[in-house]
């Protein structure tokens, strides 16, 4: 459609109401000039982007330790009682410092508690999944342990985030591993050492914040323990330690430039007041 | 310069709403303007098959199922057959699809370009970009439009809008309005209480219509004047609130929901009314201020989407989308009222009536199908050239998809050629009109 042309003092509206000489196809210098782009974005700094990819790492390392404590125990190495013994000392430390202690009590139930339940049920595991293949088994535990990784809550809120899904992935991940180890002993333990990794530990993690620390120390215990399977472990352990913690934030600080989330009039509006 | 054109939409009568008026409107006044036009659209329960309706308006209700609100599912390729044989049949050269959220108009306008027609877009609604369903609407938008002649939108909002998702060439974009009949409504201030001063809500009941806000507002307003009352037509699940709140507050005598009305009833309900409010939280033009106004009612408006283009500042009263700005609009025209300063219910109507008539709605579409039909036509190979460029995973797939669509239709052709399919008599001259 021809551009009109039109007196200069004619100035063009935005609206409907008034008869305009312009085209109706015409385009104002001030067209999408109430745009407005990325409104509510708060850019992160490589360094804050960089501490906060710590929480996935740490959590990596924790399911790492799991994994390598059910290998020890499964092959009927004695490592694990060390593997073990260390992580629940972390554990025991880290809820002192919490002050969680404060009346014992109740907490000195809810262990007996739970060592009488469990210890009691465990036998159970053994015949859970005697129909199931061992591949199908280990396949499975992979899976769930991913899901747990994935939906883990790693102190925020997000479109895939939720605890309930990923506590019980770990939990019945762990209960699977559990049933294919042939003591009692061993699936007893296995089982107070998921409660330990995938319901304690987040939530001391979450009340202490000792972010460096606990990466530090959980990063060096899973590479001790995977080197104690195979060396070709240790290295991808490190591969992917290296690419959640260094590769992955700087690509997220890289990308923030393309962000660009566009607002205008045409955007539902917000009802705060109501 | 006579055109026959195609209208094709999902959103057609019996179904009521802006979308089904506009097309039925708009349809009638290029009727009387000596075009041809017929509308496609789906089959509504037993109303399948071809109907005529006022002034010989061909209507063709195919047989295809809905998926979701009136809306077919998307397949492309078994619609292939029947719009050929209806766009050949009826000598359509210009496919006019309505509604971005129309996937009859996105399949007729695809179809219509494969087979060398000319096709136009009106987009009614405002659409965000953020969440999911946004995304995918936009690529599906900017897939059809990449092969359009020329899109009208309702507002200047909407244009953005529109530009803006769709990746559109703005001079591409008419800003055409919606509008509506004024013989229909008529200010009549016999009708109106005296004692009383009514506030009318007519719109769907939900989220985005800003029910939430409306539940609020009442029981503030009753609270401070005693001679309010209000007439809330539209159905929807937000009804609920409207009734959690008129039992909470003890409204019964001073709220009346009236449910879903029936066209025909909507001029008596405004007629009723001293004030119209809206609360819609995002809305591209907003037809339902018009009537009002047309009807003489002072309007309170949430100041979202087109709203603000619609009607002058003498005739509306515009609040930013909370209950306090819009607590404060509505004093401000129970004042305006009491005190009778307001805009007289004529000058109002004969302001509407001047400004949006659908003769010159109609006569600006016009001109875009004069222009559409000038264009050059595009050669298959420029067409699916244009798709490809709409994005490094959806250009190459929709252009697979088209490009079996246009073998498909080569397919239809040998087996079922042009000069065999039978030309439909055309209704008008029929009648000798």
């Amino acid at each position: 459609m021809g551009e009109h042309v039109t007196p200069l003092e004619v100035k063009w509206e935005k609206v409907l109401f008034k008869k305009s000489s312009f085209p109706d196809n015409y385009t104002d210098p001030k067209f999408l000039d109430e745009i407005k782009r990325n409104v509510h974005f708060k850019p992160i700094d490589t360094r804050t982007a960089l501490l906060k990819s710590t929480r996935i790492s740490t959590q990596i390392s924790v399911t790492v330790i799991f994994w390598a404590v059910f290998l020890q125990l499964k092959d009927g190495s004695a490592i694990w009682e060390v593997t073990y013994g260390i992580f629940s000392f972390i554990i025991i430390v880290a809820y002192v410092v919490s002050f969680r202690f404060n009346n014992i009590l109740p907490v000195l139930k809810n262990v007996f508690l739970f060592i009488a339940v469990g210890y009691g049920c465990t036998p159970v595991l053994k015949t859970l999944t005697d129909t199931i293949s061992t591949d199908s088994i280990y396949a499975m535990s992979v899976i769930l342990m991913l899901v747990h990784i994935a939906f883990h809550q790693y102190g925020m809120d997000g479109v895939c985030v939720s605890p309930y899904v990923s506590l019980n992935a770990a939990i019945c991940g762990a209960i699977c591993l559990a049933s294919r180890l042939q003591e009692t002993r061993h699936a007893f333990a296995l089982l107070t050492l998921a409660v330990q990794a995938f319901a304690l530990f987040p939530k001391l993690y979450e009340v202490l914040n000792y972010t460096i620390i606990a990466f530090t120390i959980l990063t060096a215990g899973a590479f001790c323990c995977m080197i104690s399977i195979s060396v070709v472990s240790a290295i991808l352990f490190l591969l992917s330690i290296f690419c959640v913690n260094l590769i992955f934030p700087l690509c997220f600080v890289w990308a923030q430039q393309y962000k660009n989330n566009i607002y205008g009039p045409w955007d539902e509006a917000m009802i705060f007041n109501r | 310069m006579r055109h026959v054109i195609c209208m094709v939409s999902d959103f057609f009568y019996p179904n009521l709403g802006g979308v089904e008026s506009h097309i039925f409107t708009l349809s009638q006044c290029l009727i009387t303007l000596g075009h041809k036009v017929i509308v496609i659209t789906h089959s509504y329960g037993n109303r399948v098959g071809v109907r005529y309706m006022t002034n010989g308006l061909k209507v063709y209700y195919l047989p295809i199922k809905t998926m979701h609100d009136q809306v077919v599912l998307p397949t492309l390729f078994a619609s292939l057959s029947i719009f050929r044989n209806i766009y050949i049949r009826e000598c359509v050269e210009i496919v006019h699809g309505h509604s971005a959220f129309s996937t009859l108009a996105h399949e007729g306008i695809v179809i219509a370009r494969l087979l060398g027609l000319k096709a136009v877009f009106t987009d009614h609604s405002l659409n965000g970009f953020a969440d999911i369903s946004a995304i995918l609407t936009n690529k599906l938008l900017e897939i059809t439009l990449s092969g359009v002649n020329h899109c009208i939108c309702v507002s200047h909002t909407g244009k953005e809008n529109t530009v803006l998702r769709a990746k559109v060439p703005a001079n591409h974009v008419s800003v055409i309005p919606n509008a509506t009949d004024t013989t229909l409504f008529k200010p009549d201030v016999t009708k109106k209480e005296t004692d009383q001063i009514i506030i009318v809500a007519l719109s769907r009941l939900v989220y985005r219509k800003g029910i939430d806000l409306l539940a609020s507002v009442i029981p503030i307003i009753c609270k401070k004047y005693p001679k309010v009352h209000f007439l809330i037509g539209g159905d929807g699940p937000k009804r609920l609130v409207l009734e959690q709140v008129r039992e909470r507050e003890g409204l019964h005598e001073r709220v009346s929901l009236l449910g879903a009305l029936d066209q025909s009833e909507v001029h008596g309900t405004l007629l009723r009314g001293h004030i119209f409010l809206n609360t819609s939280l995002t809305e591209a033009y907003c037809i339902a201020i018009v009537e009002a106004a047309a009807c003489g009612l002072q309007v309170v408006s949430t100041k979202v989407g087109g709203i603000p283009e619609v009607l002058p500042p003498e005739m509306i009263r515009m609040a930013q989308p909370d209950v306090s700005a819009i607590v404060s609009a509505l004093d401000d025209a129970i004042d305006s009222h009491l005190k009778g300063t307001c805009m007289s219910p004529w000058e109002c109507h004969q302001f509407i009536h001047r400004t949006y008539n659908w003769v010159d709605i109609a006569t600006r579409t016009q001109l875009v199908y004069d222009d559409v039909k000038q264009q050059p036509s595009l050669s298959v190979g420029k067409l699916l050239c244009r798709y490809r460029n709409c994005g490094p995973v959806a250009g190459p797939f929709f252009v697979l998809i088209f490009t079996i669509c246009h073998i498909l239709l080569q397919f239809f052709e040998w087996l079922y050629p042009r000069h065999l399919i039978d030309i439909a008599p055309d209704y008008n001259n029929e009648k000798g009109l």
